[in-house]
């Protein structure tokens, strides 16, 4: 019962953690020249680094093609934040150019996984593995006593 | 066992969910709809000379060694470096430049090469013919002096005016070895005589060292008699040759203004036009303005000196009756767009359309109104308010549009961009469309409705082209003109032309006009002064050689024999 509570409570936490909002919004672009500058708002955990991708697609949304030739706040790293901005350099993606009238932009962020609940999760199990292997072990007859030779 | 196997559940969940519930949790964010159009410029600088008219394929024959070159480059983006024959020159903001080319006699070529900044280059060679000029200036003088024949005067000053014409530029005028300011081919120069023999050398020299050259004897008398009458030469009007009297002069408006100069050995005292004195300078110039009557009208101008000899010049100025049969007003609505808020600014529409608006009144008695840089909805309203107006049978109704224009691939139609219409608007909501605007125009009250755009795309305003012919000139004489007006305006008028098909047309250089309305501004000019009507294929006549090509056609309700004449004001 107690590993049930312990369980309950673990779930609670997560929500909890959960609950923090996170998001990608505000997305606007301006062009300049050859490039287009995306700005966009990272909401998310204040230390927490985000691995940002942006996206294109030409038909509202239907399909969407991934933006390469980005710098700025984009890639590995990128901390949270409004009025973040990446340009792309529109011609080195697409060297015939763009031209639509559905055009959409997707930005997407990854909140990487804590390194802490790799430790916490690996130890749980090697645990709870050893620990079980141990109650197999004890259920286990005991052997029966080898049988002792007499020299003559 | 039941302890165990809650144990292991326990494990499995927090190895898999909790660290799934942690681990990369992707967000997305999505922008709203846009219109993009993003397509790389592979498309070199175009070039346009303004002056002279160079083209590719015909070589413009031209009399200077050293030739002005003036043009303007258009590109999508800025101009990087611009060479003619070889040479650097700098381009300004606007894309103008100016070269000064040397050429030799005969076929040369104008080589450019414009570079843009994404590296498109344009590599152009224009076919130049410099002819030989053999001709030298052509010097006419006042008072007329003849190599030959002593020229007498009681003066002790004399003060020698004239012109000096050729066909290039003028290297220098010289009286005495003396060089003489030359203003748009006048001078006048004045120099002490001795008593007696006087000579006067004239020289002039053209670029080409074409030498006019000149000697002159001026005799100075002793006398206290002058027995000489002034000189009286008139600089305007220009008088066509007529019998029995010194010339003749047709004249549009209801009066005519008269220059000229008397000239005496003494002074000129008096001069009179029809019997009444007008002011005098003292160098002998005189200007006046005189009130015509309809028809033949005989001016006499008189000129006395201080001694009383007295000079006289008659000519006849025709002013034609008004035109008979007739009861009719022309309105002109000129909309005209250089501002806008996000397409980039143009140069003449405003000034396009003030040219054609003073010209219309001043010329062709049109009632006027323009308006400057509208917005779709005030375009519109202008629009509409012409359509609740009321029209006589007669009344004709000139409509100018000038701006940039649009063209929808997709749509496969026209628009007019205003002030406020968007860059980014992919269906166009915040342009007017040619067709709307083909059925709003076709909605005016008015019988003559001729609607004439400068702007890109314009000939898209009608896919079903109707060029008309040419149904021969406009008569002349006024006994056909009444008739001729009746019998063109019998019909109802639909029709536009427009300064290109479906195709981009140029702004024309800075300060100047686009070459459409230039050349229509052009049109209208020479034939107010001629007092000729101008019809609808008589303008398209004169406008047809322009590139692009002007595109004529026909509207709406617009009846087969249709017309629309511009009639210059024989006075009111």
């Amino acid at each position: 019962m107690r590993l049930i509570g312990l369980s309950v409570l673990w779930f609670l936490g997560l929500t909890l953690v959960q609950a923090q909002p996170r998001k990608v919004t505000n997305i606007s672009f301006q062009r300049r020249d050859d490039q287009i500058v995306l700005t966009y708002d990272l909401i998310g955990k204040p230390k927490s680094k985000y691995r940002v991708q942006p996206y294109i697609s030409l038909d509202g949304g239907v399909s969407k093609l991934k933006l390469t030739s980005v710098g700025g706040d984009t890639g590995k790293g990128v901390s949270v934040g409004t009025q973040k901005q990446m340009v792309w350099d529109v011609f080195k993606d697409f060297p015939e150019g763009i031209q639509s009238d559905q055009v959409v932009f997707m930005i997407e962020a990854y909140e990487p996984r804590p390194r802490w609940l790799y430790g916490a999760g690996a130890t749980v199990f090697v645990s709870g593995v050893g620990w079980f292997l141990w109650r197999i072990a004890s259920a286990l007859p005991n052997p029966p006593p080898k049988p002792t030779t007499t020299s003559h | 066992m039941k302890k165990t196997f809650l144990f292991l559940f326990c494990v499995f969940l927090g190895l898999t969910q909790g660290p799934l519930a942690f681990s990369q949790k992707k967000m997305v964010g999505q922008s709203p709809l846009y219109a993009i159009r993003m397509v790389p410029d592979k498309t070199p600088p175009v070039v346009y000379f303004v002056n002279p008219k160079l083209n590719l394929r015909e070589a413009v024959q031209v009399f200077r060694p050293v030739l002005g070159v003036q043009g303007y480059l258009q590109d999508e983006h800025s101009i990087t470096s611009l060479k003619v024959n070889g040479e650097t020159l700098p381009v300004s903001d606007d894309g103008t430049f100016t070269a000064q080319v040397r050429l030799t006699t005969g076929e040369n070529v104008l080589s450019i090469e414009a570079t843009d900044v994404k590296g498109n280059v344009l590599r152009e060679a224009y076919p130049l013919i410099l002819l030989t000029d053999t001709q030298p200036p052509v010097v006419e003088l006042a008072p007329r002096l003849q190599s030959g024949t002593p020229f007498r005067t009681h003066a002790a000053q004399f003060t020698l005016t004239g012109q000096v014409k050729d066909e290039n530029d003028l290297r220098h005028l010289k009286v005495n070895g003396v060089s003489v300011a030359i203003q748009e081919a006048n001078f006048q120069t004045s120099f002490a005589l001795s008593k007696g023999k006087n000579d006067v050398k004239v020289e002039a020299e053209d670029a080409f060292g074409n030498r006019f050259e000149a000697n002159y004897e001026i005799i100075a008398e002793d006398s206290s008699t002058d027995i000489a009458a002034p000189v009286i030469t008139l600089i305007e009007p220009e008088l066509e040759a007529i019998r029995g009297m010194s010339g003749k002069v047709t004249v549009t408006g209801d009066s005519l203004l008269i220059k000229g100069i008397a000239t005496d050995d003494r002074q000129v005292t008096t001069v009179l036009v029809n019997g009444k004195p007008v002011s005098l300078q003292a160098n002998g110039y005189f200007k006046t303005k005189l009130a015509l009557s309809e028809g033949e009208n005989t001016v006499v101008v008189y000129a006395q000196d201080n001694d009383g000899n007295l000079a006289q010049q008659a000519f006849l100025a025709d002013r034609p009756a008004k035109i008979l049969g007739r009861t009719g007003q022309d309105y002109a609505l000129l909309i005209a767009t250089d501002q806008y808020e996000e397409w980039r600014p143009l140069n003449n529409p405003g000034k396009d359309a003030q040219t054609l608006a003073t010209l219309l009144q001043n010329q062709y008695g049109f009632k006027t109104e323009v308006l400057n840089n509208p917005t779709k909805e005030a375009f519109l309203l202008k629009i509409r308010e012409y359509m609740r107006r009321s029209f006589t049978e007669d009344d004709q109704l000139f409509i100018f549009v000038a701006g940039h224009g649009s063209f929808d691939e997709v749509e496969q139609s026209g628009y007019i961009v205003t002030k406020d219409s968007r860059l980014l608007d992919v269906v166009r909501s915040s342009y007017i469309s040619q067709s709307y605007l083909r059925e709003t125009v076709e909605k005016i009250p008015a019988n003559h409705v001729f609607l004439v755009m400068d702007v890109c795309f314009g000939g898209t305003f009608d896919p079903n082209l109707a060029i008309a012919n040419d149904r021969g000139g406009a008569p002349t004489l006024q006994a056909e003109r009444a008739a001729f007006i009746q019998r063109e305006l019998q019909f109802k008028t639909r029709q536009f032309l427009t300064s290109g098909g479906k195709e981009y047309v140029s702004d024309g250089a800075p300060g100047g006009h686009s070459p459409f309305t230039g050349k229509l501004i052009e049109a209208l000019k020479n034939h107010s002064r001629t007092g000729d009507i101008v019809t609808i294929p008589r303008l398209y006549g004169y406008l047809e050689t322009l590139q692009p090509k002007p595109v004529l056609g026909a509207f709406g309700t617009n009846q087969i024999r249709s017309n629309f004449l511009f009639i210059p004001k024989m006075g009111d």
